[in-house]
């Protein structure tokens, strides 16, 4: 029996938008996990730890909230442990994701796209983190704030289409 | 005097801080979509379609829903498991 695998064709142009996006994106979350500061606690460990503080970028800090919700009556103020605790491994596997898409789409990948199960998984959730960051995103480079909404419009129609091919 | 009776199997219920059960909250989000949020219930914390469907409409209709509850470190991993998924989540204590 054949594994399950899913197709997409994109335009030459979706491809190279869809690369782009992926890379921007990419690259933002490893800064983010590379600019922990120094903690000697952590270095007298062994513990890794990440960032205390959320980003200030808007968009990035869409992708990594709050664990506890300011305001809240039951705040309990660990936002701060919490995040220094799970924000490294929430970087590792959005990235992850994320690189299932650069591959796809990458120098070597045509305009056809052909995923297994695990990866149209990952796609999926990927998609929707570019989703995510362009909304969340006061200025982005690399798309004009015209294109933005359609942009976002598109990646959520590809994001359906697979969700839709995957579960029905 | 009478000296108290200890044998007594006395059940208290002692609401502290320490034992109330943690909710993990889902909130609204405009941008995404109604079928990734079902998905990630469904995969992320185990929920059949009709159940996740459900929450997903609370959700969208009441602007945030009480996803899971239980442990501390149980809902801290919900939440862990839903921000990698991109949904917003929060953790708090019922109360």
């Amino acid at each position: 029996m054949r594994a399950p695998k899913f197709t997409t064709v994109l335009e030459p142009m979706e491809r190279e938008v869809l690369g782009n996006l992926t890379a921007t994106v990419s690259e933002a979350i490893i800064k983010r996990a590379q600019s922990v500061p120094e903690d000697p606690l952590a270095e007298m460990t062994g513990i890794a730890s990440g960032h205390k503080d959320a980003p200030k970028d808007p968009a990035l800090a869409r992708l990594l909230p709050d664990f506890e919700r300011e305001g809240d009556e039951e705040y309990d103020g660990d936002n701060s442990l919490l995040r220094s605790l799970h924000e490294n491994d929430i970087c590792r596997a959005k990235l992850a994701n994320l690189q299932v898409i650069a591959e796809a789409v990458g120098p070597d990948g045509g305009v056809e796209l052909t995923l297994t199960e695990e990866e149209a998984r990952a796609f999926i959730a990927g998609l929707n983190d570019l989703r995510l960051y362009l909304s969340a995103s006061a200025t982005n480079q690399d798309v004009a704030d015209l294109d933005r909404d359609s942009l976002v419009e598109w990646l959520g129609y590809n994001q359906d289409s697979l969700l839709t091919a995957l579960v029905g | 005097m009478a000296s108290p009776e200890l044998d007594e199997a006395v059940e208290v219920n002692v609401a502290t801080a320490e034992n109330l059960p943690w909710m993990c909250i889902v909130w609204d989000d405009p941008v995404n979509l109604m079928s990734y949020v079902t998905y990630v219930f469904q995969t992320v914390l185990g929920y059949d379609r009709k159940r996740a469907t459900e929450l997903m409409m609370q959700v969208h209709t009441e602007g945030k829903a009480v996803v899971s509850t239980g442990e501390k470190d149980k809902v801290e991993g919900d939440v862990k498991k839903l921000h990698t998924a991109g949904l917003w989540a929060t953790m708090q204590q019922a109360g």
